[in-house]
């Protein structure tokens, strides 16, 4: 990437120049010091040693003054440059294909202030063995929450770079720790799940690049897990037998869009969550403004993406941009799929919001595995957690309503579709009494969506996306093999 | 006779003359090191198409005001070690002087 009138690595070249001068200094203001000194017991007192105040301010006594305040003050300016090359050029390739930030909005921020940034360092660091009395540590973690909210760009990153790993986790853990005592009504810890993602959002939509892995690393849900989903454990999708070995998380190859949003495109990929892509893909068929609106690149790199939560409450949850990677480094999960290829990566990011948000799962799947504590509990915050679920689970997620029911009818279901309501779908537990000419394209126990009606017949997609056929069925066909659809609403 | 004023000896006047020329080596060598030590930065900092920006603006500022001081200070240092080596050569005379004063009085 190549900006006008910013040349990265010249910069990059400033940085590593003032480390070497700064490395420079303390010896170079030790030998000053120490040839004043010494001229100075040869003169005797014949003559002043020098005639140039600076240097007379060094004779003897602690060191001041230059050179040797440059030995702190060019290293932490060079750590300033890198932090501000990063946002706009990061050295690990961490932006998507085609993200530009214009490096006008880094280079023209204001310094850091380091008191404010001190005082939220020694607040995180105070959390440490604090009392936090009866009413709990929420009153606590929220103050120290607002401290890290007033922080500009800048003074995050300069808080990152200094803050202990232990303090930061520690925060990380006492603001996802809602538990309270059962006999005490005003013991409130942690942060309410809603307020959580708020300050997680807020921070990732903030930090450089670089501070990033700091960031997942030390803040539970910032980064969706994948070990404990079926298709990482087993090592396969099960139902479309695609292997998931050398699963990874990675920044994908291919920009968040080409040609916009295209339902058709979308396909699942590895992970069992036909019940939300289904969804997205039929909300994404109906109204693709409606879903291009919900999700934007920010000024850092990051990704924000609206979701609602179980509460009906709108967030714009923000990540980074890597994903789950294949061994090909190709995405594993949901993404756009033209021609054979992977060629856009917003809905692997639609995919990764719903995840850290999902608040509704109750664990188990009929997988034949409800007795392994590995695959069936309830999890909340990673990719684990949307893995096999009811139909009418994620909508409310994807378009801020609860859906309808409509009967299982035909007449009723066309109706619904073609009053724009997106409509999907599910298919039965076995494949008893499909037809030949339908068993190729039908899925037991998956979600299908609408995607049109024609000579008297309904047209299902199929989640999987490009190279999985559509069901096409009559409406006696759609009653025998389907069951529960489901009436979402848009933009209502 | 000896003086009734104490006179230093000229093998103490030459040794304060020979650690004056050698503070003056030292020093010359700190000020080749001194002065220039920030002109890189400051030659990739004000480099054309380099960066802008108020922050680009703040730290070049800073790096050639700190340019011009360690510069200042070096060529002080030159002075100084030039002035030291005068010094140097007068306490030499002064040693041959109290030496030759030293052989007369005897």
């Amino acid at each position: 990437m190549s900006y006008t009138g910013f040349d990265v690595g010249k910069i990059r070249s400033l940085a590593r120049e003032l480390r070497k001068v700064g490395a420079a200094a303390g010896p170079l203001h030790r030998d000053l010091a120490k040839v004043l000194t010494d001229a100075e017991a040869a003169l005797g007192g014949a003559q002043p040693t020098t005639s140039q105040p600076l240097l007379d301010a060094m004779r003897g006594g602690p060191p001041k003054g230059l050179p040797g305040d440059l030995a702190a003050s060019l290293p932490s300016t060079a750590g300033e440059i890198d932090r501000r090359c990063d946002r706009i050029s990061p050295q690990n390739g961490a932006f998507l294909p085609g993200t530009v930030v214009d490096p006008m909005v880094v280079f023209s921020r204001d310094e850091p202030d380091e008191a404010k940034v001190n005082r939220a360092l020694d607040a995180l660091k105070g959390l440490n063995g604090k009392d936090f009395g009866v009413n709990g540590n929420r009153d606590d973690v929220r103050a120290v929450a607002k401290l890290l909210e007033e922080l500009t760009p800048a003074e995050l990153d300069l808080l990152l770079s200094k803050v202990a790993d232990g303090d930061l986790k520690r925060f990380g853990e006492l603001i996802g720790d809602t538990g309270g005592h059962w006999y005490n009504l005003f013991d409130e810890n942690g942060l309410p799940e809603g307020e959580r993602r708020e300050l997680l959002s807020h921070l990732l939509e903030r930090a450089g690049p670089g501070l990033w892995p700091k960031l997942a690393a030390d803040l539970p849900g910032v980064q969706p897990g994948f070990d404990t989903t079926d298709v990482f454990l087993d090592g396969v999708n099960s139902q479309s037998g695609v292997s998931t070995t050398g699963l990874r998380n990675g920044v994908p190859n291919v920009p968040l869009f080409t040609d916009g949003v295209q339902a058709d495109e979308v396909a699942q990929g590895t992970l069992g969550d036909c019940w939300y892509i289904a969804s997205l893909k039929a909300t994404a068929a109906a109204d693709p403004k409606f879903i291009q609106d919900g999700i934007r690149q920010n000024a850092n790199g990051t990704i924000s993406v609206r979701v609602w939560d179980k509460d009906g409450k709108l967030h714009w949850v923000t990540m980074t941009p890597d994903l789950p990677l294949d061994a090909n480094g190709e995405i594993a999960f949901a993404r756009s799929v033209n021609g054979g290829k992977t060629t856009e990566s917003w809905p692997a990011y639609y995919e990764k919001a719903f995840a850290l948000l999902y608040a509704d799962d109750s664990g188990g799947a009929p997988d034949g595995k409800g007795d392994d504590d590995r695959y069936d509990r309830e999890e909340q915050g990673d990719y684990g957690a949307i893995e096999w679920d009811y139909t009418d689970k994620a909508p409310p997620y994807v378009t801020g309503h609860d859906t309808d029911d409509i009967d299982l009818d035909y007449t009723d279901v066309k109706t619904a579709f073609e009053s724009g309501h997106p409509v999907i779908v599910s298919s039965h537990s076995n494949a008893d009494g499909v037809p030949a000419h339908l068993k190729a394209a039908y899925v037991t126990r998956h979600v299908f969506y609408v995607k049109g009606f024609k000579d008297g017949k309904m047209i299902l997609g199929n989640p999987w996306g490009p190279g999985s056929p559509d069901v096409v069925v009559t409406p006696d066909e759609f009653k025998k093999l389907f069951e529960d659809p489901q009436k979402l609403s848009v933009g209502k | 006779m000896i003086p009734d004023d104490p006179v230093e000896s000229p093998e103490s006047l030459r040794r304060r003359a020979h650690e004056l020329r050698e503070c003056a080596r030292r020093a010359r060598a700190v000020a080749e090191s001194l002065g220039p030590c920030l002109d890189q930065a400051v030659s990739i900092a004000t480099a054309k198409d380099a960066w802008q920006g108020w922050y680009a603006q703040e730290t070049t500022g800073r790096l050639s005001e700190r340019q011009r001081g360690l510069r200042g200070m070096a060529s002080a240092l030159m002075s100084d070690a030039g002035a030291w080596l005068t010094e140097a050569d007068k306490l030499e005379r002064q040693a041959d002087q109290v030496a030759k004063t030293a052989k007369a009085g005897k």
